[in-house]
């Protein structure tokens, strides 16, 4: 190295020293809050097949209905959900067929779209004779009034690697924007561009079911205000605003909404929450609902809820000791002396949250300081464990561990009927 | 391999995940984004940015030892969009005769030891043109290696180190022997 370079070093290190701002990581957590879930599925193979007979078989009487998507449309049937799947048979959406060609000489091929209230699908295909990457190539759709972000998508390659087929989400775009410019990504995320399409508004598959709820309900610690139901084609909607302490605290969201349609759950498909002034705007997306809809009704199964414990544990001195508390378990790793005090490491199920813990030592309490790390663990019965260590400010090995209360996902049942009269029970 | 760990879970859709493997490295991240965007309130915009874009194509990522270098190349890539979009001058393909004026010492003693004194390395640097002035910060400033800087500024391997070297070799001719080892 000669004496550039070591200057060069040396100001390399004096660099380091310069730190981020406090902010910014709240405000890193804050953008990736916002964005939504991606979602990455294979369809199942039995959906392919079912799809294709069920193209076959209207391909044969009514061939005018493909009007919008032309030949493409029979690529996709291995990828699609049933409700897409009908939804192509009517031949909804809009062809887009543009095409890019990306700097490894890939080909993307726009081919159509299809948009209601809910979300908008883009399909699409890519091509490489020297064989193409299964990526997600899309960031968001830009528009007037319109920023839509990818949610989940799909896809599917071709036996020798070099075409794919794909099905992309995004959030819905507004029925006034007339152009539509989609971001793309290549070569793993690093390459980026851009392409614009005209788009037509009066295409957008009409809206089935759209109704507000205004119903609350209490949980544990707090309220759930059901805000509305907007059923299109593509998907079912509910939003909600949860004003529930420790709501996001345990990884169940929306998850645990249930929607029956005529007394049968409706799939869940997903849900999303992000903060909002005073809680959180969460949304749960069901399937399509049935065309002849005599009930519709919200169950609120599963929620974030609180059990006061105020228990002591005693510990046995042995690693990966393991207890029931309130149904749930709680496997106390180890408890070890560091230079800043005592470390516990603990394990839950990813629901349960602990609150108010404290350890105890020939008769003095010490409170939790802090969580000095949390790490999601998958053990071998497919189950996902929550691992942290806890420090307490204290050089005593504890006797016992002491637990106020858990946060955890508990079943409520609570009712609000949109649509009909509550079925009666038999014989009432 | 606690990183190759984090990034498969990133990889499931963990934001949690994600948030720990930049939080770990946020100084650099930070520092890189700074040196592009040139404020603190554009460099956290650019990670903001980069963020999402990590959550979205992570799934792409083949490997998972290679996350830091990746997510870099996309933090690069977003500022020079956003710098893009501000209409800022954009650290690429400028002539070279336009940035070489070469910085006058009044003095007219041209030592090292003299120069450190009264030149930062901002301005040595401003001295090269500005692909030379780019690779060499990332290289000697940011530590990142030869293929990475190659993936950021999209080129070749060959033509990183030949602006590596002839960078440096501007600097020590400019600012004094002594340098010539």
């Amino acid at each position: 190295m000669d004496e550039l370079e070591k200057y060069l070093a040396k100001e390399s290190e004096r660099l380091k020293s310069s730190q981020a701002p406090e902010e910014l990581n709240e405000r890193l957590r804050a953008a990736l809050e916002q964005t939504p879930q991606r979602r990455k599925t294979k369809a199942p193979k039995w959906i392919a097949v079912a799809a294709a007979i069920m193209i076959l078989s209207f391909v044969s009487y009514n061939y005018n209905a493909f009007a919008y998507y032309g030949k493409k449309l029979l690529g996709y049937d291995e990828l699609m959900t049933e409700t897409l799947a009908q939804l192509n048979e009517k031949g909804s959406g809009q062809a887009i067929e543009k095409k890019v060609i990306l700097s490894d000489g890939t080909e993307l091929y726009l081919d159509g779209l299809l948009t209601d209230e809910n979300q908008s699908i883009l399909y699409y295909t890519v091509k490489n004779p020297k064989g193409v990457e299964e990526e997600s190539y899309f960031d968001l759709i830009r528009g007037s009034w319109t920023k839509a972000f990818a949610t989940y998508g799909t896809s599917s390659e071709n036996e020798d690697g070099t075409e794919i087929k794909g099905i992309q989400a995004f959030e819905p775009v507004s029925p006034f924007a007339k152009k539509l410019t989609l971001e793309y990504r290549s070569r793993e995320g690093t390459e980026q561009g851009e392409i614009t399409f005209p788009y037509k508004p009066k295409l957008a598959m009409q809206t089935e079911l759209k109704q507000s709820i205004r119903k609350k309900v209490h949980v544990d610690q707090g309220t759930i205000r059901f805000d509305s139901i907007t059923a299109t084609p593509s998907r079912t909607t509910i939003k909600a605003k949860v004003n529930v302490d420790n709501f996001d605290r345990i990884q169940l969201g929306g998850g645990g909404v249930q929607l029956l349609a005529n007394g049968k759950p409706v799939d869940l498909t997903g849900s999303s929450s992000k903060s909002a002034i005073f809680g959180q705007d969460i949304e749960v997306y069901y399937d399509r609902l049935p065309k002849d809809l005599d009930t519709l009704e919200l169950v609120v199964d599963k929620f974030a809820g609180y059990q006061s414990l105020n228990e002591a544990i005693v510990l046995s001195g042995n690693d990966d000791q393991s207890e029931k508390i309130h149904g749930k378990k709680l496997i106390i790793r180890k408890i070890e002396k560091g230079t800043d005090g005592i470390h516990v490491t603990i394990a839950t199920e990813q629901d349960v949250l602990l609150e108010g813990v404290s350890i105890q030592s020939k008769g003095k309490s010490t409170p939790l300081h802090t969580t000095l790390r949390a790490d999601l663990l998958d053990v071998e019965n497919g189950e996902t464990y929550n691992e942290r260590v806890l420090l307490f400010n204290t050089d005593e090995l504890p006797d016992t561990f002491s637990i106020e209360g858990m946060h955890y996902a508990k079943s409520y049942g609570e009712h609000i009927q949109l649509i009909g009269n509550k079925k009666t029970v038999k014989g009432n | 391999m606690r990183i190759v760990k984090l990034v498969k879970k990133a990889k499931k859709g963990s934001k949690e995940a994600l948030l720990q493997l930049i939080s770990e490295q946020q100084d650099a991240y930070y520092r890189l984004a700074l040196s592009y965007m040139g404020n603190s309130h554009d460099a956290m915009d650019a990670m903001e940015d980069m963020i999402v874009s990590l959550y979205h194509s992570i799934p792409q990522l083949k490997k998972e030892e290679s996350f830091y270098s990746w997510s870099k190349t996309i933090l690069v890539n977003r500022c020079k969009k956003l710098l893009q979009q501000q209409n800022k001058v954009v650290l690429m393909e400028t002539p070279d005769e336009n940035l070489e004026t070469p910085i006058n010492i009044s003095d007219g003693i041209n030592s090292f030891t003299q120069a450190e004194q009264r030149l930062d390395l901002k301005d040595m640097l401003s001295t090269l043109n500005a692909s030379q002035q780019e690779a060499i910060e990332l290289k000697y400033l940011h530590d990142l290696d030869l293929q990475t800087i190659a993936d950021m500024t999209n080129v070749s391997i060959g033509t990183v180190k030949s602006r590596i070297f002839q960078g440096l070799k501007k600097m020590r001719d400019q600012f004094g022997g002594e340098w010539n080892g």
